[in-house]
């Protein structure tokens, strides 16, 4: 066997292109069938997992599948808000406490998530490092944020400026990062979470700026009756400090400022069912379990990787075929070694060691690289998959 | 053979990696657990209310420091982190200590003790309205927040404690109630000899030190107009003439303080035939007794100087 | 060493038959092997060596009667007793030097690759000229290092009987003479039986005995 072995080495590495053609096909025949379902089982799990962690979720009447996906994957879907008030609304049903989101916004790439301290404990999220939100102005990182913008406690983060909300454009707020948390390996880790104030000032329902009653004529358009006007020069803050926290304010009614859904932590399931109970027949807002969402969506996952298993065991089949002509072929050409072989007195046991081998070694080589394969989809894959998924649904 | 093992081999892969590293430490941003239950307050009142319901084994914590203001005292980080791990935060609402309008407390946790106990707030508008901007014109405007002033709403803001202690502590409701109708009785009575004043007094005016009155003004009918003067503070000419200017409109003969004034400042004010009387907000504990004993001594000074009541 | 009595031998779907009444080559002779082409003078390498079974008759090769053997038998008998020298050497190109020169132990566990088997063929290679060769492919050598290479694989395994099928045909002149003085010196001092096909009348005299295969039976009909 050690000779065969060596014979067959020599004579792949001999021949490498083919050699390496031959094994990225067979490790891709393979490796792809497996990781896929496994990827696809571990993808649903972890959406379901994710849902079912969420017991009800209120919001405006629409698509419950963006509802779902914009609230607990904090995938922008652009769902119409609620306000604030119906956050109020669900604490004062008794039977809930609600826990205010507010999505949309990014910074640096990451999914800003306005929310209220009650969040945190809710999903068993913990700190790394530093310490939990105080103020408006502050953020919470999610570990993958912290880790690829290699930024802590004590550094800035810039919101990015949208137009999301407001055509007319809002200037990125500076956030200080207070803390960040250790991994959960979901969405969390990849959010920057502050106070749901906070990202009303970056979405430009609050703000603050200069005391006019101090501002210069280069900045006072007018005064009069005890009204002043200002003009662009007013320096409007982007950034919340002890300094001038006591400028912020917000225009209008805070309860009337929105909210991209509420989730509601029932007291108990009576109190769970009491409560959609009241919300049936709402005509402008759904009370949904994300789990029944997520099961419709899941199903669907199933139907798409089971087609996906058809195409792919296709092709796989026609690479196993394809691999088997090569090998052919390549015996055929080699026609005159087999010769020289058995007039040199090599057994026919032998010659057929000496061809498996080479089909050995080669399958061998494929099945490390699709455990290559496995370890990378793995490692990123999930995340990948789930990305492409929830962005595409 | 090959396949097989490829298999099990790349589903433990995809599998193991994460299982072995989804265990969570214990949260960190959840409360500490407390023996007792642990019940801060934004203000003195509170503190006192919270103290007088909660049976015993009840912390009751009002951290600002007691030679600042509550209600324009900015907490650090630090002890905004100390709120948030207690079980249960009593606000005074109507805009009472500011640093609630930034902080991150607990929405679960806290309770606006005012909230639904008046229709509508005081709102004390700043003069400047100003426009900056598509927003259009608007001002800053501010509540009046010295609510305890008015001792019904201060009875309701009591009873907010109560709810907020009995919901907490299911085990202690009776004990909470029975301390409730006693501490309400009290409350009552105060108000009841606080109409006696206005009744007294009638449409007289009064000054005020400083605009802290407004809800003892609106609910018992008293005319109070305000200045901006300190106890400790001696008179200026810009103080006189202010105060001259007020006294040409609204000739009060009594002037509440929130501190005894400087022997300068009652002797200018007697002068003027306006009496000075301490009416002490009592937002922090005061040097000696509690809030309802200072709240009484407070009431009747104002019995005595406005004939309610007969006094040596 | 070889012997061959009323041998008869055609190939299947051809018109092609050989007889051979009698033929004896003794042990250690240096025998050549002539005739026109279609006489068969490689169809007697390939009896000879087992390759082929004859339709009647008796061939012995190294005592043994090969024309009994099974197909297994066969095999087992070329690797460990007969060595090969071809015409085209049929060297392997994934294989160097020292490779290729081994690679007979390699086909066969009735051969074992050890040591003595290594030091054997870097013997043989200093013999033929080629010790510093052995780690090039075979593509990097000169026709006459090649064919240099395929006498040390054909000799390597030690054995009784070499047979060379036209072993300087692709070969210049000097090269030619060369490897016949190499092929001949390391038969001589190895008491190897040479059995060697060529149509170069001109090297006849260097041989012991001419099998001369115009005087059989022997061609298409």
């Amino acid at each position: 066997m050690k000779d065969s072995l060596y014979l067959a080495w020599q004579y792949l590495r001999h021949n490498r292109a083919k050699t390496l053609l031959l094994v990225l096909s067979l490790a891709v025949f393979i490796g792809l069938p497996l990781v896929m379902r496994a990827m696809s089982e571990v993808m649903q799990e972890s959406l379901m997992a994710r849902a079912e962690s969420t017991p009800l979720l209120l919001g405006k009447k629409g698509s419950s599948l963006d509802l779902v996906i914009e609230a607990l994957y904090f995938q922008p879907k652009g769902v119409e808000p609620l306000s604030e008030a119906e956050v109020t609304e669900i604490d004062a049903t008794g039977l809930a406490r609600g826990i205010p989101l507010r999505t949309g916004l990014m910074a640096r790439g990451f999914p800003l998530v306005g929310t209220s301290l009650g969040y945190f404990p809710f999903r068993h999220l913990a700190l790394a490092h530093g310490r939990s939100l105080t103020m408006m102005g502050e953020c919470v990182l999610g570990a993958d944020v912290a880790a690829s913008l290699s930024l802590g406690p004590g550094d800035a983060l810039l919101t990015s400026p949208s137009t999301l909300f407001n055509l007319a454009g809002v200037y990125p707020l500076k956030l200080h990062i207070v803390g960040t948390l250790q991994p959960t390996y979901g969405p969390d880790d990849r959010a920057v979470f502050v106070d749901i104030r906070t990202a009303w000032v970056a979405e430009g329902l609050g703000h603050g700026h200069q005391d006019l009653s101090q501002a210069g004529p280069d900045v006072v358009l007018a005064r009069k009756d005890g009204g002043v006007t200002a003009n662009a020069k007013l320096v409007q803050y982007n950034e919340i400090t002890q300094d001038n926290l006591d400028s912020f304010h917000f225009h209008g009614e805070p309860s009337t400022y929105p909210v991209s859904a509420v989730i509601a932590v029932p007291d108990n399931p009576k109190a769970g069912t009491l409560l959609r109970g009241r919300f049936v027949d709402d005509p402008t807002r759904q009370l949904l379990r994300p789990a029944g969402v997520v099961e419709g969506l899941n199903q669907q996952i199933f139907r798409f990787e089971r087609i996906l298993q058809i195409v792919v065991w296709t092709v796989g089949l026609a690479t196993a075929v394809m691999f088997v002509l090569v090998m052919v072929l390549s015996w055929r050409l080699r026609a005159e070694e087999l010769r020289t072989m058995t007039r040199l007195g090599c057994s026919r046991w032998k010659a057929g060691q000496i061809m498996g081998a080479e089909i050995v070694l080669m399958i061998g080589a494929s099945v490390a690289l699709a455990a290559l394969l496995g370890l990378l989809m793995a490692q990123y894959g999930e995340t990948a998959l789930q990305n492409l998924i929830l962005r595409g649904s | 053979m090959a396949l097989t093992l490829a298999a099990v081999f790349v589903t433990t892969l995809t599998s193991c990696s994460k299982k072995e590293e989804k265990e969570r430490p214990a949260p960190e941003s959840t409360p500490e657990t407390h023996d007792a239950l642990l019940v801060y307050t934004v203000n003195y009142p509170l503190a006192y209310f919270a103290q007088r319901l909660a049976p015993e084994g009840v912390e009751v914590v009002f951290p600002a420091p007691p030679d600042v203001d509550p209600a324009f005292w900015k907490p650090a980080a630090e002890e905004i982190s100390a709120y948030q791990r207690a079980d249960l935060i009593l606000l005074n609402g109507a805009g009472y200590a500011g640093w609630t309008r930034y902080a991150t407390l607990p929405r679960s946790r806290t309770v606006v003790t005012a909230e639904g106990c008046r229709e509508a707030f005081i709102e004390v508008e700043d003069t400047s309205k100003h426009q900056h901007g598509p927003g259009g014109e608007h001002a800053h405007g501010r509540t009046a927040f010295t609510t305890w002033l008015d001792f019904r709403l201060t009875a309701c803001q009591a009873a907010r404690t109560r709810d907020a202690l009995k919901k907490r502590l299911h085990a202690a409701a009776g004990e909470i109630e029975k301390r409730y109708e006693e501490l309400e009785s009290d409350l009552l009575d105060l108000d009841t000899r606080l109409r006696g004043v206005a009744k007294a007094w009638g449409s007289q005016p009064i000054l005020a030190s400083h605009p802290v009155y407004q809800y003892m003004a609106d609910a018992y009918g008293l005319q109070i107009a305000s200045l901006h003067l300190e106890p400790d503070q001696v008179l200026d000419s810009d103080d006189l003439k202010q105060l001259d200017a007020i006294l040409a409109e609204h000739a009060a003969k009594l002037m509440l303080w929130e501190g005894a004034p400087l022997q300068s400042t009652a002797d200018k004010l007697r002068k003027r035939g306006v009496e000075p009387l301490i009416f002490a907000p009592t937002s922090q504990p005061p040097t000696s007794g509690d809030f309802l004993r200072a709240m009484q001594e407070n009431v009747a000074r104002l019995e005595c100087a406005t004939g309610a009541r007969e006094c040596l | 060493m070889i012997s061959l009595r009323d041998v008869r031998f055609g190939y299947p779907r051809s018109r092609f038959s050989l007889r051979i009444p009698e033929l004896s080559i003794p042990v250690a002779a240096r025998a050549a092997a002539i005739g026109p082409s279609g006489s068969g003078k490689t169809t007697l390498l390939n009896l000879v060596s087992a390759i082929e079974r004859p339709q009647a008759g008796e061939i012995e090769t190294a005592g043994v009667r090969v024309d009994r053997l099974s197909v297994s038998a066969r095999r087992s008998f070329r690797i460990t007793t007969i060595g090969f020298v071809f015409q085209d050497f049929l060297l392997l190109d994934y294989l160097d030097v020292l490779g290729n020169i081994l690679y007979p132990y390699r086909l066969h566990p009735d051969l074992k690759l050890d040591q003595a088997a290594r030091d054997r063929a870097r013997e043989l290679a200093s013999n033929l000229g080629i010790a510093a060769m052995l780690e090039r492919p075979p593509n990097e050598l000169s026709q006459g290092e090649r064919q240099r290479v395929a006498i040390a694989r054909a000799l390597v395994t030690a054995p009784k009987l070499v047979l060379a099928d036209e072993p300087t045909g692709n070969l210049d002149p000097t090269a030619k003479q060369q490897a016949l003085d190499l092929l001949f010196d390391q038969c001589a001092a190895l008491s190897m039986t040479l059995l060697m096909v060529t149509h170069d009348y001109g090297l006849l005299d260097r041989f012991d005995q001419v099998v001369d295969l115009s005087t059989f039976d022997a061609g298409t009909t």
